[in-house]
């Protein structure tokens, strides 16, 4: 099972991260990984902590979103990797 | 004459700090003979891992690593794509005790979708850190702004959006490429130069992704790190035959205005071009726009399409600034790659001459972003150019004599970054002198060249002392 960071207003996810990681969420920023990343913008007002969830097959942020299920923007997605295809970047794996 | 003294009672003489009482730097001549000390190039820190709070980061994107020098922490700020989405930040101090750099916690820049072809400076008038990326949900363009602080913790401003994307246009931001934004470092304004999908153009073949080479003109608020911006302007301008041109920005602290290079070339094919930008009441304005004209030589290719040079579209060093005889090096791309010379007056571009300098070093090309990077070292007045021959990443050392003549320090015996072909991918490193205002280095007389192992997705650097 895996632990979530996802914003309140959209559910997109922001982080899958496992269980056991201590998630810090606080009113001014958030920190995970015993401390070793911080971001500013995950705030208490803003995201949240959800717990017990099965990690998606290839999680990337952006392009997922979790209610009480996983949603995949597959569009959102493609259109990138076209972009990607056409200009030789690397393409973005994600898939639920 | 000189006398090369290379120790003192047994000690390298580098590592004499001073002799009754009198730093070693400071003493020119004993026994009334010149003193010269020669240091031979070194590494001061050899290739390693970039760190976040004492663990290797290993969850590069497969983008750029860039970096720049904060003048007034003397710490040293590193970016990267990370592998779950968006892009992290990490600040590092050197630490002369083990001659490594201390980094502190990774500082979240964005925290989801892509983090393309992300650029960095530092501004040293409102003592802030630039980032610009492509990303969001439909490759949009933003920058962040921010306040380090002593701890190595960063203060972001919000995120602006530059360009929107292709919800609006039907068209994707591109073209912004590690060395997309530079900071005018007597009033602070940056300028961000990329390809704007608002200025497609005609006729090209991949009409989303193709593109004139933009810029605008970014102002910081310093009392919250907001950003505004002014309008976008065109500043070199491309042709159908060749869609994704390329554009790189430098300050040119000697004229205080902006330079750039492109391949844009406005009639046909690629070209090696500069110009002149100035700040036009808030927007920037291209003047000067002047073709090198080497036949065969280009930036990354037709279509990027290159596979030998020195740099090529994804590797961000693609020039640098010498400021011992201000002069622009720029590296090509070609079948036999060179570095060129140009110089600003202010008034004019000049190239200093077609025949330019074969360079060496690797210059092994892959559209996945393998290639090298050109940088000068202030200290000792000399250019390192470095990249892949597809078994290891070697380095050259040249000096430029001005009037397009070039010394090469060791083209017979080029020195070995990693032995990995592809062990330093994607390298944007800062171009201004690693030492603050009051004189203090960061790290001796070294520079900084951060990369990816492209293998690993690891961010990787060193520090390099090219000697005297």
């Amino acid at each position: 099972m895996a632990k979530i960071i996802k914003q309140k207003s959209d559910n997109l996810v922001i982080r899958v991260l496992a269980d056991d990681n201590v998630v810090n969420l606080t009113s001014t920023g958030c920190s995970w990984d015993n401390g070793g990343i911080y971001s500013q913008d995950i705030k208490t007002s803003t995201h949240e902590i959800v717990t017990g969830v099965t990690a998606p097959t290839k999680f990337f942020s952006g392009y997922f979103t979790y209610d009480t299920d996983w949603s995949l923007d597959t569009d959102a997605l493609n259109s990138y990797n076209t972009m990607a295809d056409t200009v030789k970047l690397p393409r973005i794996e994600a898939e639920l | 004459m000189g006398n090369e003294i290379a120790e003192v009672n047994g000690v390298a003489f580098g590592s004499v700090a001073k002799v009754n009482g009198v730093e070693t730097a400071s003493i020119t001549h004993i026994n009334g003979m010149d003193l010269v000390v020669s240091v031979d190039p070194s590494f001061t820190t050899a290739y390693t891992d970039v760190e976040f709070s004492g663990s290797a980061i290993d969850d590069d994107r497969s983008g750029e690593v860039v970096s720049c020098y904060d003048a007034d922490n003397n710490f040293v700020y590193v970016q990267y794509s990370d592998s779950g989405g968006g892009g992290t930040a990490v600040v590092g101090a050197f630490n002369s005790g083990n001659s490594d750099i201390d980094f502190g916690a990774k500082q979240a820049i964005e925290g989801s979708n892509a983090f393309s072809g992300n650029s960095c400076d530092y501004d040293t008038v409102n003592n802030r850190v630039w980032s610009c990326w492509i990303g969001g949900g439909d490759n949009t363009l933003y920058a962040r702004c921010g306040t380090i602080a002593s701890d190595k913790s960063i203060s972001w401003g919000t995120r602006k959006t530059i360009q929107d994307g292709y919800s609006t246009h039907s068209a994707y931001n591109q073209g912004l490429l590690g060395m997309g934004i530079a900071v005018d470092q007597t009033d602070g304004k940056a300028l961000l130069v990329w390809n704007n999908p608002e200025d497609s153009i005609s006729g090209s073949s991949n009409a989303a992704s193709s593109h004139h080479p933009n810029g605008v003109i970014l102002t910081v608020d310093d009392s919250d790190n907001s950003i505004t911006q002014g309008s976008t302007v065109r500043i070199f301008t491309g042709n159908s035959g060749n869609n994704f041109p390329m554009v790189k920005v430098m300050y040119d602290p000697d004229n205080e205005e902006w330079v750039c290079i492109s391949d844009a070339n406005s009639s046909s094919g690629a070209s090696i071009q500069a110009a002149r930008i100035t700040n036009n009441s808030g927007n920037p304005l291209a003047v000067d726009d002047t073709a090198l004209g080497a036949s065969g030589h280009s930036l990354q290719g037709v279509e990027h399409n290159a596979t030998v040079g020195v740099t090529g579209r994804y590797a961000a060093n693609t020039f640098c600034y010498d400021t011992n005889n201000n002069a622009f090096i720029v590296g090509s791309a070609a079948s036999s790659p060179k570095l060129f010379a140009f110089a600003n007056d202010g008034s004019n571009i000049t190239w200093a001459g077609t025949t330019g300098q074969a360079v060496s070093c690797g210059t092994v090309l892959s559209q996945n972003g393998k290639g090298g990077g050109v940088q000068f070292n202030h200290h000792r007045n000399k250019i390192m150019v470095w990249g892949s021959d597809n078994s290891d990443i070697t380095m050259e050392l040249l000096t430029y004599g001005g009037s397009d003549s070039w010394t090469s320090l060791n083209s017979g015996s080029l020195i070995e970054i990693i032995d990995d072909a592809t062990g330093f991918f994607k390298s944007g490193s800062p171009m201004v002198k690693l030492q603050k205002a009051d004189g203090t280095d960061f790290a001796g007389s070294a520079s900084l060249l951060t990369g990816l192992k492209y293998s690993g997705t690891d961010a990787k650097y060193c520090l390099f002392d090219p000697g005297t």
